[in-house]
């Protein structure tokens, strides 16, 4: 645990080193976070939405949870190979390889911080659109919790992948591309899956956030429990299944391969 | 504590991607024993971080093979990692953002130290290299040899009996490159053994029990400061001349024609003498300037530096790997 608190440190004291760039982002949440509540309004007006009838029908709290969510993709997708360019571009990380900690518990606790830093904004988000605007949720905060660390676990494999890609080309993955342009498109963050043609509804079916998205809506909005999202609650298991051991594979050929060709601290 | 067995790093192609297959560590074989300093010394590219870089796990060799305190780089990696610390060539190698005392605590939290025996060996380290006053500063406003010294006082941490320093005073002010020497002699009289790598010859010939001369890869020369100056066998004796006498060529040529005279070079108003017999030689010389009538100010004789040594035993040429 105390190696956890120092990366947690570390993160916290170069934030708060850089205090401009923490309030610009906060204010661009805010800001972010306003567009979507007078859209939904303006798009709201005087219409009903059938489709989002299983989440209550309210379009402002399917519209903020898509957004926020898709700020963990990113801590998911990114957090991974982020920490290692990041550490290569200090050149910290061969410190940190040859140090006691194993390297997938390095790239854990790196991601740790990123992870926290995504859940403080996202609850000042929310706390701003339900206590300020009035937006209505009927959350099952036990559920809901599970469902977002479930999702980001699950999304990992997919950032390890990228981690062990990056070790090698160093910049630009194929995998963050193809993985952050899909599920912003067919997941469902923005419009329901359903409205999708068919054939890519099923690559939809695929994506683990088509899933998180469904179950967390429903845990947020509905109050609903783990037993009524657990067909997504299995779907997301078994792409964990499937995507953690494979970008494990990935992750570690990435890294042998940067050991043999002397390449770990370039970037 | 450091045995190394015809250890190669070769690369199916140069860094940069291009060009041909480059070995930068070629069939080196070394015992480096406990307690002692051995400097591996040579140009940039000769071979001295990949060297130090294997040695450390970091990087995998191509063959061969090496233990640091007894364990096997390439099956024991974990615990050749606990018995060294790494100073790194490079002054980016923590965070920024944070003070001195910030990064230590990261880092020997990394290597399993915990409060309070961590904050005690910060405290340790800070004071015997001398930056206890500067340690609540950010790194960033650090200057280059206090970067150095906190690489050293992080290797430290662990309090291993092996050290592996790359470069420890490059590109810092003589005055602090001085500091940094008298911590690795402090850190020899613990019984530490280290290994450090340079391209100074002045400062491999001062702190060094033995030198390595690495060139293109190949340790091409291993021995003491000054058994290897005796690879040589040459002295040089400067004349100080004011006066040439009466006849200067025919003085010269008389010189040259000494048993054990290597060479004689002319200058205006100063000559060199290389020769292969100093004492032979030097009472020859003596007899002659008396027998030419030639005033001399001083006679000094020159034993050869590290750098002739290194130039010989190179062909004069290196290459960057």
């Amino acid at each position: 645990m105390y190696k956890a608190y120092v990366f947690v440190k570390r993160g916290f004291v170069s934030m708060l080193s850089y205090r401009m760039a923490f309030v610009l982002t906060l204010l661009g949440t805010f800001v972010g976070a306003a567009q979507f509540y007078f859209m939904a309004k303006f798009l709201g007006e005087g219409h009903e939405f059938p489709l989002l009838a299983p989440y209550g029908g309210n379009l402002m709290g399917y519209l903020i949870i898509g957004t926020t969510f898709m700020s963990f993709v990113g801590v998911s997708l990114n957090s991974f190979q982020g920490a290692i360019r990041g550490e290569q571009q200090m050149g910290t990380l061969e410190f940190l390889l040859m140090s006691d900690t194993p390297l997938h518990q390095i790239l854990i606790y790196s991601a740790l911080w990123n992870f926290l830093y995504a859940c403080l904004s996202t609850s000042v988000i929310f706390l701003v659109v339900v206590f300020v605007l009035g937006m209505d949720i009927n959350v099952n905060l036990g559920a809901a919790l599970f469902i977002l660390l479930l999702s980001v676990v699950c999304m990992s494999g997919f950032g390890l992948m990228s981690a062990g890609i990056i070790m090698v080309t160093k910049q630009g993955d194929p995998i963050t591309w193809a993985f952050g342009t899909l599920s912003g498109l067919l997941s469902g963050a923005m419009f329901p899956v359903e409205l999708l043609p068919p054939f890519l509804r099923t690559v939809a079916v695929a994506l683990p956030p088509t899933h998180a998205l469904i179950a967390l809506r429903k845990t947020i909005m509905v109050r609903a429990g783990l037993g009524e999202v657990r067909s997504q609650v299995l779907a997301l298991l078994a792409l964990t299944a499937l995507t953690l051991p494979i970008g494990l594979v990935v992750f570690r050929w990435g890294f042998n391969r940067a050991r043999t060709d002397g390449s770990l601290a370039e970037y | 504590m450091i045995r190394i067995h015809d250890l190669t790093k070769a690369y199916p192609k140069a860094r940069d991607g291009r060009g041909s297959p480059v070995t930068a560590v070629d069939r080196v074989c070394l015992t480096i024993d406990r307690g002692e300093v051995f400097t591996l010394l040579g140009p940039n590219g000769a071979g001295k971080t990949t060297l130090v870089k294997i040695l450390s796990t970091l990087i995998l060799p191509t063959s061969g093979t090496a233990t640091v305190n007894g364990h096997d780089i390439l099956t024991q990696p974990t615990r050749v990692r606990a018995s060294i610390g790494f100073s790194p060539g490079g002054e980016r190698s923590f965070y920024f953002r944070l003070t001195g005392r910030q990064n230590l605590e990261f880092f020997g939290a990394l290597q399993g130290l915990r409060p309070p025996l961590l904050h005690q060996r910060i405290s340790e380290v800070l004071d015997q290299l001398g930056l206890e006053e500067e340690a609540d500063k950010r790194f960033m406003k650090y200057s280059s040899g206090m970067r150095r010294r906190l690489g050293i006082a992080r290797a430290l941490l662990t309090d291993p009996p092996v050290l592996l320093l790359d470069e420890p005073t490059a590109s810092v002010d003589p005055a602090s490159a001085r500091h940094i020497r008298e911590h690795i002699r402090e850190l020899k009289a613990q019984g530490r053994t280290i290994l450090l790598t340079t391209h100074n010859m002045d400062e491999a010939e001062r702190i060094s029990d033995r030198i390595g001369i690495l060139n293109k890869g190949r340790l091409i020369a291993v021995d003491t400061p000054a058994n290897l100056r005796g690879i040589l066998h040459q002295c040089r004796l400067r004349l100080a001349v004011r006066n040439w006498g009466e006849d200067p060529p025919r003085f010269i040529g008389a010189l040259r024609s000494i048993s054990g005279v290597a060479a004689v070079y002319e200058g205006n108003p100063s000559l060199e003498v290389i020769m292969t017999q100093k004492e032979f030689v030097t009472s020859e010389v003596v007899r002659l300037i008396v027998e030419h009538g030639v005033e001399v100010e001083s006679i000094t004789t020159c034993e050869p530096s590290l750098e002739d040594i290194f130039l010989t035993l190179t062909g004069g040429e290196t290459s960057r790997v």
